[in-house]
């Protein structure tokens, strides 16, 4: 199933992310590559880089963080922020971003948001919308210049437009609630979410984690995004992900560090070794695992050998990734001679317990 | 070594940096003899199938790649280089299908109208069978997709993973020493970068594989 997405959003100026962040294990906390690599590690399904810099100098910065970035993370990313034309768009894409956001440019120029989808994909193209509320009525208008100029566009009319236009995704934000963290503008993003057929990710207010299930559940939102509330650690990406799979919500499960790497060894070793004597139990045609066994010892034996004598020779060429192949089938045939001999990997992992 | 085909289909400095990620190393190349060198080739590329297929003409690199997988050499189709593979794809302006390599028996169809299109996200794949370019992949991974076509392989068996969206559809394929998968390994995280490096550990390993299983 598609899963629901969580996204961190940078702001960066002149190649440096803005809002100071409190991630002390950061080497360079400003650096936006950095913090968009450790959001990954984290489990973020993406990362929204947001350009604020103003001047032509901040650009050329921004493009060569966004050929790092491109070279170092391996999420999708998004940049938006001072594109106004095709050429801008065919730049940032070149440099290597994934997609590209659209805002005010899109509100002056429609056609900006045809003209990118034709030449580079719906795919690529969000179009971000900054909602209002007009006070006291159930009606947003779409304001511009970062909340600063007021428009006469109704936000839902809009919405249907920057879809026709070839919008692949709509990043829809509440100037409401932005900032407030008392939870998204569900009504909007409801609404919005129900007039399209596109994805819709919801933005603005996030404060605790029911406002995450609430913008999925209530809102119809496919995707969340948050800035600050994970820039200063008032919850992770984890906490977020979850709270919201507890919610019965489909997500992509955090994998963290530590998870695959300290006691994954291990559990690897254990896992192959049950499906080693589940084979033994109940042989399957074709499998070179019960070829083995009914074969016998000293076939397992001679295997055994061979493997360590491919893992010396491995280990003297110079590529490592050939080591790692040849101790992954030692290990293996190992695991078989294990079973073949009815001795559990465990007492293996005690015996070397004992020795530390 | 191994090379990634260049044909002016989209980024692929994050496909190269994916791969070198995972401890491998890669080269883009176009050239149609350089091809034949490698140990590994990997066919990527985003972007229409037509427009896809004409670049890869004008390059003479479509007698390169039947050859280099008649070499039995290893392969690696992603995304569009996945639909390729196929023997023609629906995916036209209003004319008849597009023939594609014809190296897999198959079609490749646009999802239904009812669905959102392209899918855009994390979804899962779920394994048909036993792999070597999905050793250590846990059995329902999330990876990445960006997509409004889809292949359907006329025999089943090179099924290796089905993804549900909407309905169930073909999210990789195995066949003898081609592979080929619908979704972003470069862009999948931990679970894309295990991919690259099983398709390395494929191609140092060569044809005398130990199957777990």
């Amino acid at each position: 199933m598609l899963a629901k997405r969580i996204i961190p959003c940078l702001d960066v100026k002149n190649g440096r992310v803005v809002k100071g962040t409190q991630f002390l294990e950061l080497r360079d906390a400003g650096d936006p590559v950095e913090l968009a690599s450790m959001y990954d590690q984290s489990g973020a399904d993406e990362v929204v880089f947001l350009d604020i810099s103003a001047s032509q100098e901040g650009r050329s910065t921004l493009l060569e963080m966004v050929r790092r970035t491109a070279e170092q993370v391996f999420i999708p990313f998004t940049v938006g922020g001072g594109i106004r034309t095709v050429e801008d768009i065919r730049e940032i894409l070149k440099a290597g971003a994934d997609k590209i956001s659209i805002n005010t440019a899109a509100v002056q120029r429609p056609e900006l948001i045809a003209e990118g989808a034709q030449s580079f994909g719906s795919q690529c193209i969000v179009v971000a919308i900054d909602a209002k509320r007009v006070a006291g009525e159930e009606r947003w208008l779409v304001v511009t210049h970062g909340g600063s100029q007021k428009t006469d566009l109704d936000v839902v009319a809009w919405a249907k437009e920057v879809e026709r236009l070839g919008a692949g995704e709509i990043l829809l934000t509440s100037m409401d609630a932005d900032g407030t963290k008392d939870g998204f503008d569900y009504q909007v993003t409801a609404a919005v979410a129900e007039a399209v057929n596109i994805p819709v990710i919801a933005s603005g207010g996030a404060g605790k984690l029911e406002h995450f299930k609430d913008a999925i559940l209530v809102g119809k939102a496919d995707a969340v995004l948050a800035a600050s509330l994970f820039h200063f650690k008032e919850l992770s990406v984890k906490e977020v992900k979850e709270y919201l799979e507890s919610a019965g919500i489909a997500v992509r499960p955090v994998i963290t560090n530590s998870e695959s790497q300290n006691g994954y060894g291990a559990q690897i070793l254990e896992e192959v070794y049950n499906v080693i004597l589940d084979r033994k139990r109940n042989p399957k045609e074709g499998s070179y695992t019960n070829y083995l066994f009914a074969k016998g010892l000293d076939k397992i034996l001679k295997k055994v050998g061979e493997e360590t004598a491919e893992t010396i020779i491995a280990a003297k060429n110079s590529d490592p990734s050939e080591l790692v192949y040849e101790v992954g089938d030692l290990f293996y045939h190992i695991m078989v001679l294990l079973a073949e001999k009815g001795v559990k990997p465990k007492d293996v992992w005690e015996e070397l317990a004992s020795r530390r | 070594m191994i090379g990634i085909i260049d044909y002016g289909m989209g980024n692929l400095r994050s496909v190269q940096k994916a791969f070198e990620a995972a401890g491998q190393t890669a080269k883009l190349t176009q050239d149609p003899e350089e091809i034949q060198s490698f140990a590994g080739l990997v066919l990527p590329g985003v972007g229409a199938f037509g427009k896809a297929m004409e670049n890869l003409n004008d390059l003479g690199l479509v007698p390169a790649i039947q050859n280099y997988i008649q070499a039995k050499k290893p392969f690696l189709g992603i995304c569009l280089g996945l639909q390729l593979l196929f023997t023609a794809s629906e995916e036209s302006f209003g004319g008849e299908a597009i023939s594609g390599l014809d190296i897999i028996a198959g079609r490749v169809v646009k999802f239904p109208p009812d669905l959102k299109i392209p899918q855009i996200g994390w979804n899962q794949i779920i394994a048909n069978k036993e792999s070597r370019l999905l050793k250590g992949v846990s059995r329902q991974a999330y990876v990445y997709f960006v997509h409004s076509y889809y292949v359907r392989p006329q025999n089943p068996s090179v099924t290796l993973t089905t993804t549900e969206y909407g309905i169930s559809f073909v999210s990789s394929i195995a066949l003898n020493n081609v592979y080929a998968i619908q979704f972003h390994p470069e862009k999948s995280s931990t679970v894309g970068l295990k991919i690259l490096s099983n398709f390395g550990a494929i191609i140092a390993k060569g044809e005398n594989e130990v199957d777990v299983g």
